[in-house]
């Protein structure tokens, strides 16, 4: 109850003096906002970076096709008007066979078509994959089935579409009714994929791209249909390109042996490549590096802490040695009347405490709407966690705390007699 | 009305001194002094400037300790007690009214009249209730929340009165209350004060000025740190003119 009052009373006295209070209250305001919204780009980049790894799987190791830089196909050109490149068949075997650490390697082999809907079309990107493709990177459909060890073997003409696919084609009828013309074969819809989001980084790490919508078809029906050649005409010139494979996904044991298996990968890759024609993303190397910005993260934050902490305290010290001065006489007033020492400390403390908690508060609203526009302007996905908020709140209090007790330990020491007859 | 030698003493001191300056070198102001206030008393202690008028109030406000001597207030030895037993003793016993009033500027007539209740730690609601009850009583019912500067410096006085009777102290103790105010407002106080003292409350008035001590029914005469008269009339003078009571003052507009 009396702790209660003396708080209105603290706030009634920072209401009289609106600008003064505000401006003393500015180094904990933008100190605050400052932890408050370093925390949240921090948290929405380990969020981001934790989502990106589930997605890709923390034990893949994947390996995609890049045509090599156009300096490099020189030499090429004169043999063939083909351009061979990317991930052989021989890759996918020496990887499999040779490291121990393999669970399984899977084949991806990709071609992009004209999807045919009665008179519409759609170009999309028809993606040959294993069995184990699709629950390796947890797509799993939400209307019908995944690919069978089966349709390849039986090499059926069966296919998994993404429903964005059937609402480009504004196809409204059942799925699972649907035939789609690829080139000339029809291939019967068996199962519907939900319109899953991947970020930005992983869609390259897998080589997916916003226009294209995938459809999968089982491998060996894809390999012996569409063949491993392609050939693309452009402002009237053909262009031949030969790819066995574009993408390889590597499952490793054990997270332990993720990053030996990937030396073991690129070694071997090394060893077959002239050119630098494919690329290896390692998910957990994300992590990893991820690791290494929150230890410079850990550093750097509680210097920022420290010195909103110590920059916003010094003024608070200086305008409550100030106030001490102007209040004297109350202050002798209220010794006269029976205050204690201890009252008078605890007025001017719960005063100054009242004062940076407020900051506190003003700089948490400050760092959401900081928040609001990182994520508004740039493509950083800051989070406000509960942590980042009490943080913050707490470092405003410890400030008042801090900085609040010289001052009224000091107006808790004046000489009653001296304090009354002070004009 | 017992005969005043038969209530209990309030104020007991005994061989006060008050030295300032160094042990090697001191500069004594309170040279062994003496005096006894019953309960119920009016006593005002006159003294010129240079008397050690204020130095005494100090020590009887149990702001200051005595460098030598006994000090006790309604029986209990204040001379040599610690700062927090001080700070409640001035809480609980003492009822301050100082020459320029001592308000808080920035708090209301009824906050600062809380003052005292509020450091005794008592609930609010019983607080206010009292405190509107004393404002009423010294004729300031129509503006309890008024801030001081708001009003006259009778009306300050007033208010200070009010909340030096808030604590309900053994006694009040009153620095020049009429210094900073006009001979009428003046003369309102001092009946004010005698009001009080007529209602049993023991008032000690300290003063340079012998015409507003003329007013108590007892007379202590400081010189030089010592007490050099004692006087006490049975039929204390009357302040001068009296006309109206408080409580009708209350009822004048303005």
């Amino acid at each position: 109850m009396f702790l209660g009052e003396l708080v209105f009373e603290a706030l009634r006295n920072l209401a009289r003096h609106k600008l003064r209070s505000f401006l003393t209250a500015l180094g904990i305001i933008f100190g605050v906002a400052s932890v408050m919204s370093m925390m949240s780009a921090g948290e929405g980049a380990r969020q981001a970076i934790l989502e990106q790894i589930n997605q890709l799987g923390i034990r893949n190791i994947i390996v995609n096709a890049k045509k090599p830089p156009a300096e490099q196909n020189a030499e090429d050109e004169g043999s063939g008007f083909q351009l061979a490149y990317g991930i052989t068949f021989k890759d996918a075997a020496q990887i499999a066979e040779t490291l121990p650490f393999i669970d399984s390697v899977l084949p991806v082999h990709d071609k992009d078509r004209w999807i045919w809907f009665k008179s519409r079309r759609v170009e999309a990107k028809v993606r040959a994959v294993t069995d184990d493709y699709l629950p390796t990177l947890k797509l799993f459909p939400i209307l019908g089935r995944t690919l069978t060890a089966e349709d390849s073997l039986e090499r059926r003409r069966v296919c998994v579409v993404r429903r964005r696919l059937l609402n480009e084609a504004r196809y409204l009828g059942d799925p699972l009714k649907l035939r789609l013309k690829v080139d000339t074969d029809y291939y019967q819809v068996v199962g519907v994929l939900p319109d899953f989001e991947f970020q930005s980084p992983n869609k390259a790490a897998l080589g997916i791209d916003d226009r294209a919508l995938e459809v999968y078809i089982p491998f060996d029906t894809g390999i012996d249909r569409m063949g491993i050649e392609t050939v693309t005409s452009r402002s009237g010139s053909f262009e031949a390109s030969r790819v066995e494979l574009h993408q390889l996904i590597c499952t490793v044991n054990t997270e332990e042996n993720v990053l030996h298996a990937a030396r073991g990968i690129k070694t071997i890759l090394e060893s077959f490549h002239d050119k630098k024609d494919y690329e290896v993303t390692v998910p957990l190397e994300l992590l990893e590096s991820r690791q290494k910005t929150q230890k410079v993260f850990n550093i750097v934050l509680p210097i920022v802490a420290g010195i909103s902490l110590l920059v916003g305290g010094i003024g608070i010290l200086n305008i409550m040695l100030a106030t001490i001065t102007e209040r004297t006489r109350e202050i002798g007033i209220r010794r006269a009347l029976g205050a204690t020492g201890a009252d008078i400390t605890s007025q001017f403390l719960i005063e100054t405490v009242t004062l940076s908690t407020v900051g506190g508060l003003l700089g948490l609203a400050l760092g959401g709407a900081g928040v609001v526009a990182l994520r508004h302007f740039t493509d950083w996905d800051a989070v406000v966690t509960p942590e980042s908020v009490a943080l913050s709140l707490g470092i405003s209090c410890l400030t008042g705390v801090a900085f609040g007790l010289y001052p009224a330990r000091r107006a808790a020491q004046m000489d009653p007699i001296e304090a009354l007859r002070h004009e | 009305m017992p005969s005043p030698d038969m209530r209990k003493p309030i104020l007991e001191l005994e061989g006060i001194t008050k030295s300032y300056g160094t042990a090697a070198n001191p500069l004594p102001v309170l040279k062994g002094i003496d005096l006894m206030v019953r309960d119920g008393e009016y006593c005002a202690i006159i003294g010129p400037s240079g008397s050690g008028k204020s130095t005494l109030l100090n020590i009887i406000g149990a702001l200051d300790r005595p460098t030598t001597g006994t000090y006790r207030l309604a029986g209990r030895d204040v001379s040599t007690m610690p700062d927090d037993e001080l700070s409640r003793v001035r809480n609980t016993r003492i009822g301050f009214v100082f020459q320029s009033f001592h308000l808080i500027t920035h708090l209301t007539v009824l906050e600062n009249v809380e003052m005292p209740l509020f450091y005794a730690r008592q609930p609010k609601a019983a607080r206010r209730k009292r405190c509107l009850d004393l404002i009423e009583r010294v004729g300031l019912g129509h503006r309890p929340g008024h801030l001081p500067s708001e009003l006259s410096g009778g009306e300050r006085q007033r208010a200070a009165v009010a909340r030096a009777l808030a604590g309900d102290p053994a006694m009040i103790l009153a620095d020049e209350p009429t210094g900073n105010l006009d001979s009428k407002t003046s003369d309102e106080i001092m009946r004010l004060f005698l009001d009080l003292h007529a209602g049993g409350t023991t008032i000690v008035l300290i003063t340079h000025d012998p015409e507003i001590a003329r007013v108590a029914p007892r007379r202590v005469l400081l010189r030089d740190g010592l007490v050099v008269s004692d006087e006490r009339e049975s039929t204390p003078a009357k302040p001068r003119e009296p006309r109206i009571v408080p409580s009708e003052v209350a009822d004048v507009p303005g």
